[in-house]
């Protein structure tokens, strides 16, 4: 690796081509995360996490200049990558069904996933869009309740409550699961 | 079930669930928001906070620029310079004054600039990552990184070379069936990659080989990885599908990956069918028929998935004939293939490469090249070559592409070396190059490449009086894109007449990982990639990085480490072209005094040889202790020292 103060030295007089560049390394560093995370939140549908992503990127490329600290990219893209799921689910391109709480679930081409998956996984993917949102901050990216927090907009107690409903929720189903088992 | 249980099972539920990396194509789409969208600059106060994002970019990611070096400024919204019918239109180190507002179309100006060039890995006396007869067959930029596939030695062994940011380079041999396998290709798929090739056997109906009535043929054998490092061979239930066949090319695009080939009876008298495969995931294969139908000699030498869709070249003439007029096919779906409309020509289409704005279809005959160009892959025509910057032979340029853009890596026709790019096939512009532009092998030998993200990653491998020898260069695509002159490596030492050696010049990598005592490290090893002798003398600058970005500098170690030979003196090494030196690092994983934990191990060592002035990253695993170094008590660093006076390194692993 080139030593950072390689990279100072030389200094950059086309600014515009060093903005260019520290953009698209940072955003490539963090695009799968960033991907998994739209995936699990957006229930599995791959293009639409796709798109979310791609919309997420050319906000945080247009918005760049107020990120006044780079080594908060990471934080700072994925809020941005949670509210274009949040876009997604709100503008009602998921068709929506088997919601829990009227806030959207999984999309029609998802219930076939549904059927073969265990029982764990459809309590995951009928969880709420924002139970969801803690879920992946959580288990993905393994982020702290206040890191949750920083990356979602929300108050800790907001955070910490949605974790304890859904965590509440999947065990239920895992419950439920091994009752039927040995039944 | 108590909490930590269940956390437990929600997290592998939720990483299963969530488990593919980003694709190919958002990773594309997204590395080109910045170039495609401008957004107004902000002039004050940018120069000193773009310095520091830039350092801070550098340490957050694992990118590199190895060199920093170029010179040319071809800035965004200036006028591109096209280099049709121009041999040089941007002499390299030659500053092009940037004219703000005059925009080029868009579609018509790749995106790439500048490109820093390394030679990264170079078969030679005692190199473990490329060793003596390896090939390489197929390359990728994959995950933000690359892969190559090849075959080790007599090509009875597949190897996969993969590399997250082409600089630290992994040789991979122990997948299943590797040992026996060859590989040919290599395919973006869903959830990773694909890798294509054969098994080293012939199959049982023809045992003996190429005979006078026996077709012979290695069985299809597939792997697939979803990181690039550890690998799955497909059953041979999923490979059933392909019979008795022989690989053709392969590509894949939204709708699914598309595989040719040609059906072999075992009977040589009979002509052999061409037949095709489409797969969505490449785990479940189906035969399409329409091709083979509709064009029964047709011969699939190049495949491209473009824009509208799948792109083939080849000629009309069967299997058997090795010369005839060129042809093409287009399929929207890679299912249902027409004849595309094709200028005449002597000889067949090898190759076809796709940019955003038109495709390039590229054929040889004796010393000369037919290219071709077409918008969509339905029509093409012919192009002068009088109207490229690059000299087209039967051996150079290497064209790759992306999907958006094609680069050409070659020689003007005057005979220096340069770099092309271009995303509609037509208007070219040159590419600033900073360090060596790869030579492509003249003679008996070929070349592979691959671009992505980071930028191109070659292979050439050369048939020479002396052998073979085998390369591979990275091309980063260069944030310098306008910099003062080369920053000169350190003068040679004082006591020899032989330069110090660059950076540039070395292959680094930490080798012989050990341990005890207290002590946990190993080897560094600096191999002389390049053609020239160099040499070595003192203490390497050795940075420990953790996965946070902290870093702590080595001490130099004066009384030896590990299994360090006893020297009288500091020795100056020469280093023949293929010759290695070494030096030995250490850590510590003892917790010190009364703490009970230690600081976040190692995750890279930035290694800068003695004299130089650029570093190099490379992994800090330890194999022995099967994690990162640990950082319990900082590190020390021998000084270089002849590979004669090493200590058996064995095995020479990662």
């Amino acid at each position: 690796m080139t030593a950072s103060g390689e990279m100072t030295r030389v200094g950059f007089e086309d600014r515009e081509a060093a903005r260019q560049v520290a953009f698209a390394r940072l955003a490539n560093t963090h695009l799968d995360s960033a991907y998994r995370l739209a995936t699990f939140i957006l229930a599995g549908d791959h293009a639409e996490a796709e798109d979310a992503v791609q919309d997420a990127a050319l906000r945080a490329w247009e918005h760049f200049d107020d990120l006044r600290d780079v080594t908060r990219f990471e934080a700072w893209f994925t809020r941005i990558v949670v509210n274009a799921c949040r876009d997604r689910i709100g503008a009602r391109r998921l068709r929506l069904i088997g919601t829990t709480d009227g806030e959207g679930g999984v999309a029609p081409d998802q219930v076939g996933q549904l059927v073969d998956a265990d029982a764990l996984t459809r309590a995951l993917l009928t969880l709420s869009p924002e139970h969801r949102v803690v879920v992946a901050l959580r288990y993905l990216g393994d982020h702290s309740i206040a890191e949750i927090g920083a990356r979602t907009g929300e108050r800790t107690g907001t955070v910490r409550s949605r974790l304890h409903y859904a965590l509440r929720a999947l065990r239920a189903a895992i419950d439920a699961e091994m009752r039927e088992v040995s039944r | 079930m108590n909490d930590e249980q269940l956390e437990h099972q929600v997290r592998q539920a939720v990483r299963q669930f969530a488990n593919r990396p980003a694709p190919e194509s958002l990773r594309r789409r997204v590395g080109a928001i910045p170039a495609m969208r401008p957004t107004p600059a902000r002039p004050a106060a940018w120069i000193g906070r773009v310095r520091w994002l830039m350092a801070a970019a550098a340490s957050l990611t694992t990118v590199i620029v190895a060199t920093a070096i170029v010179v040319v400024t071809l800035s965004r919204g200036s006028a591109v310079p096209t280099a049709t019918g121009s041999p040089s239109a941007v002499p390299s180190g030659a500053p092009a004054s940037p004219t703000p507002g005059s925009a080029a179309p868009q579609s018509a100006t790749p995106a790439t600039r500048a490109l820093g060039w390394t030679l990264v890995m170079r078969t030679g006396s005692g190199a473990s990552l490329l060793q003596d007869g390896d090939t390489v067959a197929g390359a990728l930029s994959f995950s933000g990184g690359y892969l190559l596939a090849g075959n080790a030695g007599n090509g009875q062994n597949a190897v996969i070379w993969q590399s997250p940011d082409g600089v630290t380079w992994h040789r991979i041999e122990s997948a299943p069936d590797f040992a026996s396998s060859q590989l040919r290709a290599l395919v973006p798929v869903p959830d990773g990659v694909l890798a294509l090739g054969t098994s080293s056997s012939l199959d049982p109906l023809c045992p003996g080989g190429e005979g006078t009535t026996c077709n012979p043929v290695n069985p299809i054998r597939l792997w697939i990885s979803s990181d690039g490092s550890s690998w799955q061979r497909l059953p041979d239930s999923a490979t059933a599908v392909f019979g008795r066949a022989q690989l053709g090319p392969v590509a894949a695009g939204p709708g699914g990956v598309v595989l040719f080939g040609w059906h072999m009876p075992v009977d040589s008298n009979l002509a052999a069918e061409p037949v095709e495969w489409t797969s969505h995931d490449g785990r479940t294969w189906q035969e399409q028929s329409q091709f083979a139908t509709a064009f029964p000699l047709g011969v699939v030498e190049g495949l491209v998935a473009g824009r509208d869709g799948f792109s083939a070249v080849g000629r009309n003439t069967g299997l058997g004939s090795p010369h005839a007029p060129g042809t093409a096919w287009f399929s929207p779906d890679g299912r249902t293939w027409t004849a595309a409309r094709v200028p005449s020509s002597t000889d067949d289409q090898t190759s076809v490469l796709a940019g955003d704005a038109g495709m390039l279809a590229a054929g040889s005959i004796g010393s000369g090249r037919v290219l071709w160009a077409s918008p969509d892959g339905r029509s093409w025509t012919s192009v002068d070559p009088a109207s490229v910057p690059f000299a087209a032979s039967d051996t150079g340029p290497l064209l790759v592409s992306d999907g958006a853009e094609i680069i050409a890596i070659g020689a003007e026709r005057a005979g220096a070396a340069g770099v092309w790019a271009t995303s509609n096939a037509t208007s070219w512009t040159a590419v600033a190059s900073s360090g060596p532009v790869p030579p492509i092998p003249t003679a008996a030998g070929s070349t592979i490449g691959a671009l992505g993200p980071l930028g191109v990653v070659m292979a050439a491998t050369a048939n020479t009086a002396g052998g073979m020898s085998t390369s591979v260069w990275v091309g980063a695509i260069s944030s310098d894109l306008r910099t003062s002159p080369a920053p000169t490596e350190s003068p040679m030492s004082a006591s020899t007449a032989v330069p110090a050696c660059a950076s540039t010049q070395l292959a680094i990598t930490a080798v012989d990982s050990g341990g005890g005592l207290g002590t946990v490290g190993g080897w560094l090893r600096f191999l002389n990639a390049s053609d020239a002798t160099c040499s070595l003398h003192g203490w390497p600058s050795l940075i420990g990085v953790t996965a946070s970005g902290t870093t702590t500098v080595a001490t130099q170690n004066q009384s030896g480490l590990l299994t360090f030979p006893a020297i009288t003196g500091v020795p100056t090494v020469t280093l023949n072209p293929g010759e290695a030196a070494f030096a030995a690092y250490a850590g510590g994983d003892n917790p010190v005094g009364s703490a009970t934990t230690c600081p976040p191990a190692y995750h890279t060592l930035q290694v800068t040889p003695p004299g130089a002035t650029q570093a190099v990253s490379v992994s800090a695993w330890n194999y022995w202790l099967n994690a990162y170094t640990p950082a319990c008590v900082g590190l020390e660093v021998t000084m270089v020292i002849p590979a004669s006076t090493v200590p058996e390194l064995e095995p020479l692993r990662p």
